[in-house]
């Protein structure tokens, strides 16, 4: 009994649990980091305090913004994160009825409960925030002695409280009841607490709906725990209920017999079973997909082809990524074949339910010099943003692309917004030297690929008509690869190969030392679809190509459709699977 | 001593800190309030210019009601501003500030009360980063005779493609800066759009809203709001509303709306319909009376809009040339008769404005409520020239059909939607003057005979910093007399609700 209430057990636990959190978050969990941090603009301004705390929950919603926007580098991130989970798990432990070692030990659920909700890619920070401070609210009323004084307190700081930290700071009245109901009161007095604290819990929620547009069930669910208005925050309210449920029961773990072994028994199935659950509920693919879009919103081709070729992605937004890192290193039309495809859709998507998704279509229309439908898209995701926040990320592109298209007070307007921020100012006022400087532009190396496209045609560009637009764009710039490229994998993923022959006369300023491998092979079976001989064939198909087709024309056509085993990873095995 | 002991000494401790700390402060603050006045602008270098201020409020011509025009320097080197305004008797209203000026609205509305018809004088200094002072050439402000009305409403909006984050139709008090909102989306989920005011009188109201939600509210006379479903088995839904005079009618359009975006980057956005027609709603009877002269296979008809004395119909009219052809789609302004009696539109219609043969496009007629004149916008072609950089505001001289541009309030980008206060007196447009791609409302003096003064943009408390963080546009700003005050969460619940009145088509 006595080693496990050492504080050195504790501090040793503590730390092992911070240190487990520190490397979820830092390591697998660390593009998770970035989903968040770029769908928020936190502001310095005064207006954007008054904006964001003048709500129900907005002071815990304006701290979480705050250290939300940190999240850009994982390991300050990770640190905010296992720090505010420690706060949690030790908040939990001082409100306890007692303190025993299994009430140590079961302050922990409620922070691996927390844990498991931040799984989540929309949990927002500010639930975890709002919960610490009701618990830092409760730990604070523990230390009056005068229970007149102590009443009064949390009379007048329960509506403080629910306008602080939103509805989960009303845990703060239920543990304070609690705590009052555990000492030694009348009924009668402990009746009229319990009437007290259920009044202002009702009369919080309900006197804010009629001062703000939100609806009584957000109010009552928390505005701002979610990035989806929609969804209840279920997991959040369940972190909370183990709070009360821990703090409520810990007055009856005062075990005076085998409690280190009770307790070890709880340690090991709070370790497991926090692992277990917490690992189950990860989604690993996604954070890939998140993987792919930080390296791809940072320039990193290179390491997203590695990362492909070190494990495959399967997902539509990885995919689009991958096609545009292999456009950007120059082997799309090499790889076609050889890596996982999704259609056209995973060249450029249109947009759709998921506003996350269209990131990676418009990186790709950005990338290929198709500011016009970049800037679109990116308003189309700024605007689809779930909780209505700016976008930083946005912000940026849309900046930019106001830059390329010399719409300077808008792009001004953008990057003043931006020098408001703590961590992209310097970039804002980098940015703000190029605006009027046609010059500084085409020599910066931001801008030096994008801005060689030159639209010249004036056409409407919608979310159906991806090859007019590519089509168009490579008609107007007919010496530009990558938009050739990009065109040929759009008919070659979508099985229009009798198109290929007009789009290699569109392209025809292209210089190829050798033609790319799927194009070739496409080529190849255009050519004999009309052809039975390579005389007079225009493109420079070469010999192994020619070689490899004429092997796949015999085993395929000569034996019913029979697809060899050694075109497996070739454009022909993808035309006829 | 456990931690939680611990923790309450320095939490004590602390408290104590924070208590002195505030003391100590206030007293600084006060004591640096009485012994700092503003700075004498001394030895000033003349400036034979007038200052460069953010909004442009120089020689502009505001109504004795509107809200402080609080401005700021746009110039960097500025490190503070010295501004008095100065009237014909000598009163003057003295502030020095280090960003945007913040007069006291009591103050402000005692000076322009007191000079009605005449000029304030404005003398702007600036102590700028060299620390000399600098002092402009003075500029004037007059104060017109005419008054404006009680306030404005409009839909804050983010001028985006086809997506919407937060809306709302808000209400602004044009004396001050309060801002409320009649309705937004953060609890109805949708598109609020398209209100509509009887002669700006918010008696008479519609609104749409679109979505999961979606339907037409109608209030008439001061009652209680309705919910309609405008949608009939021959039409769809009403877009574009306006009220005839008489509040028993109400012109709306039909449109098949489409969007796309331009490649190049000189153009932005085209919205364009593929099929229009316009009705009028029987109010009282609940009926949508359809107008054959209106709805006319091939012919688009759109932008219905009343004469005040409810005698007649304007319109916009235009051939559909086809997908490919929304270039050459170009509106003209006409008029037909309506009979106030039973509803009905004549058969015959006059042109009033005749823009497409000129390669111009006329849309939103918006007559003046004396009804001697009818501003409309002129775009190169189109029905939505909101986005278009070259649409300007023209005026009709109805008794004599002449047609001009009004010069005083155009720039060199997009000015669209607008309409007259409730005395025709004013005009309220939108413009996107400041960056070409945010509408900001406008307001200019209109005299009778036409003459429009210079705007001014609707004043803010601190304007540099509101419309810098402003993302939404002002779209469809609309003069009310009264504060419109129908119960939001009233409404609210209406909208959430699933009953709808069905609007029925007349046979």
């Amino acid at each position: 009994m006595k080693s496990i209430k050492a504080p050195i057990f504790k501090i040793v636990l503590a730390a092992l649990f911070v240190a487990g959190a520190f490397v979820f978050f830092c390591w697998p969990y660390r593009y998770h980091l970035h989903f968040h941090e770029q769908l928020q603009m936190f502001l310095t301004t005064h207006k954007y305090f008054v904006d964001v705390a003048m709500v129900p929950g907005g002071v815990a919603d304006y701290i979480g913004r705050f250290l939300t926007q940190f999240f850009l580098y994982p390991a300050a991130g990770a640190a905010i994160m296992a720090l505010l989970l420690w706060a949690m798990q030790w908040l939990t432990w001082r409100v306890c009825l007692s303190h025993t070692p299994v009430a140590y030990a079961l302050s922990f659920v409620p922070a691996l409960l927390m844990w498991l909700f931040y799984c989540d890619e929309n949990a927002m920070l500010s639930a975890l925030v709002a919960t610490d401070i009701a618990l830092l609210a409760a730990f604070a009323i523990d230390g009056i002695n005068s229970m007149l004084v102590r009443v009064g307190f949390w009379v007048i700081a329960t509506p403080v409280v629910y306008m602080v930290s939103g509805p989960i700071g009303l845990v703060f009245t239920v543990i304070a009841v609690i705590n009052e109901l555990s000492l030694r009161q009348s009924k009668k007095i402990k009746l009229m607490l319990c009437a007290i604290a259920v009044g202002l819990i009702v009369i919080c929620p309900y006197t804010a709906h009629n001062l703000y547009t939100y609806s009584l069930h957000r109010l009552l669910w928390g505005v701002h725990y979610m990035r989806f208005a929609a969804f209840a925050p279920t997991g959040v309210w369940i972190a909370v209920a183990a709070v009360v449920v821990v703090t409520t029961i810990s007055r009856f773990t005062e075990l005076r017999r085998r409690a280190i072994a009770i307790a070890s028994v709880i340690y090991a199935l709070i370790i497991a079973g926090g692992i277990a659950i917490i690992l189950k509920n990860s989604d690993f693919d996604k954070e890939r997909a998140f993987e792919f879009d930080y390296l791809a919103r940072n320039g990193r081709w290179d390491d997203i082809v590695k990362a492909a070729a070190e494990n495959e992605p399967h997902d539509q937004m990885s995919t689009i990524y991958k096609n545009l890192a292999f456009a950007k290193t120059g082997v799309l039309c090499d790889r076609i074949s050889s890596s996982f495809q999704a259609g056209s859709d995973g060249l450029l998507a249109p947009f759709g339910d998921n506003f996350f998704l269209p990131f990676a279509t418009a990186e790709a229309m950005y990338q290929l010099g198709v500011n016009k439908a970049a800037q679109r898209l990116t308003y189309e995701i700024q605007e689809s943003i779930p909780d209505r926040q700016m976008s930083v990320r946005c912000a940026q592109r849309l900046a930019d692309a106001a830059i390329i298209n010399g719409e300077y007070e808008l792009a001004r307007k953008y990057l003043n917004t931006l020098s408001n921020t703590l961590l992209y100012r310097k970039w804002a006022n980098e940015r703000m030297k190029l605006i009027g400087n046609p010059s500084a532009l085409a020599n910066h190396r931001d801008f030096a690929a994008v801005t060689v496209v030159k639209p010249r045609t004036d056409y409407f560009i919608t979310d159906v008509n991806f090859d007019t637009v590519l089509r168009t764009t490579l008609a107007d710039n007919p010496n530009n690869r990558m938009m050739f490229e990009y065109l040929a994998a759009y008919y070659l993923l979508n099985q229009d190969i009798e198109k290929l022959p007009e789009i290699m006369a569109l392209g025809s300023e292209v210089k190829y030392n050798k033609l790319p491998r799927d194009l070739e092979e496409a080529l190849s079976l255009v050519w004999w679809h009309d052809h039975d001989s390579w005389d007079g064939i225009p493109w420079a198909i070469s010999a192994d190509t020619k070689g490899r087709f004429m092997e796949f024309a015999r085993a395929y056509f000569g034996k019913n459709s029979y697809i060899p085993p050694s075109a497996a990873n070739t454009y022909w095995g993808l035309y006829f699977k | 001593m456990t931690m939680k002991d611990t923790v309450i000494k320095y939490y004590t401790l602390g408290h104590r800190c924070f208590k002195v700390s505030v003391t100590l402060i206030f007293f600084c603050a006060l004591l640096l309030c009485t012994a700092c006045g503003p700075e004498n602008v001394e030895n000033a270098i003349a400036v034979n210019r007038q200052p460069s201020i953010f909004p442009d409020y120089i020689d502009v011509c505001v109504p004795a009601n509107i809200a402080p025009l609080n401005f700021c320097s746009t110039d960097s080197a500025v490190m503070m501003t010295d501004v008095v305004f100065r009237d014909e008797s000598g009163e003057t209203l003295h502030y020095q500030t280090v960003g945007a000026i913040d007069i006291p609205v009591d103050d402000w509305h005692k000076l322009l009360a007191a000079n009605t018809g005449k000029d304030i004088t404005v003398e702007v200094s600036t102590r700028n980063t060299d620390g000399r002072w600098h002092s402009y050439d003075p500029f004037s402000i007059h104060v017109s005779a005419d008054s404006i009305d009680y306030g404005l409403a409009y839909r804050l909006v983010s001028p985006g493609y086809e997506k919407y984050s937060q809306m709302g139709i808000y209400q602004r008090n044009l004396s001050n800066f309060d801002e409320r909102a009649i309705i937004d989306n953060t609890n109805v989920e949708g598109c609020v759009n398209c209100h509509s005011f009887n002669r700006c009188d918010p008696k008479d109201m519609s609104m749409h809203v679109r979505g999961p939600h979606g339907a037409t509210m109608l209030r008439t006379d001061g009652g209680e709001p309705q919910v309609y479903n405008t949608a009939t088995p021959t039409t769809s839904a009403c877009v574009y509303p306006y009220w005839h005079p008489s509040g028993k009618y109400v012109a709306y359009s039909t449109n098949t709306t489409m969007q796309a975006i331009h490649s190049t980057p000189d153009k932005v956005l085209e919205v364009f319909d593929t099929d229009s027609d316009v009705h009028v709603y029987d109010v009282d009877n609940n009926r949508l009376l359809l107008c054959p002269t209106l709805h006319r296979d091939s012919v688009m008809n759109t932008f219905p809009a009343f004469s005040p004395d409810g005698k007649w119909l304007y319109y916009c009219t235009a051939r559909f040339a086809g997908l490919d052809s929304i270039k050459d789609i170009r509106y003209d302004i006409l008029r037909v008769a309506f009979d106030p009696a039973n509803g009905k539109v004549g058969t015959e219609a006059d042109t009033v404005v005749s823009a497409s043969g000129t390669g111009k496009s006329a849309v939103l007629p918006r007559p003046s409520f004396d009804g001697k004149h009818l501003v409309y916008t002129l775009c190169d072609y189109g029905t939505f020239p909101i986005w278009h950089h070259e649409a300007d505001l023209w005026i009709v001289d109805l008794a004599t059909g002449e047609t001009r541009s009004m010069d005083a309030v155009n720039s060199s980008d997009t000015e669209s939607y607008h309409n007259f206060s409730s005395n025709s007196r004013w005009l309220v447009f939108g413009s996107r003057r400041i960056d070409g791609r945010f509408t900001r409302a406008y307001i200019a003096h209109v005299d009778a005979q036409g003459n429009a003064s210079k705007p001014f943009l609707l004043p803010q408390r601190d304007p540099k910093t509101y419309y810098d963080d402003q993302y939404r546009s002002y779209n469809i700003p609309e003069f009310i007399t009264r504060p419109v005050d129908i119960d939001r969460v009233y409404l609210e619940e209406l909208l959430l609700d699933t009953q709808r009145i069905n609007f029925q088509a007349d046979k």
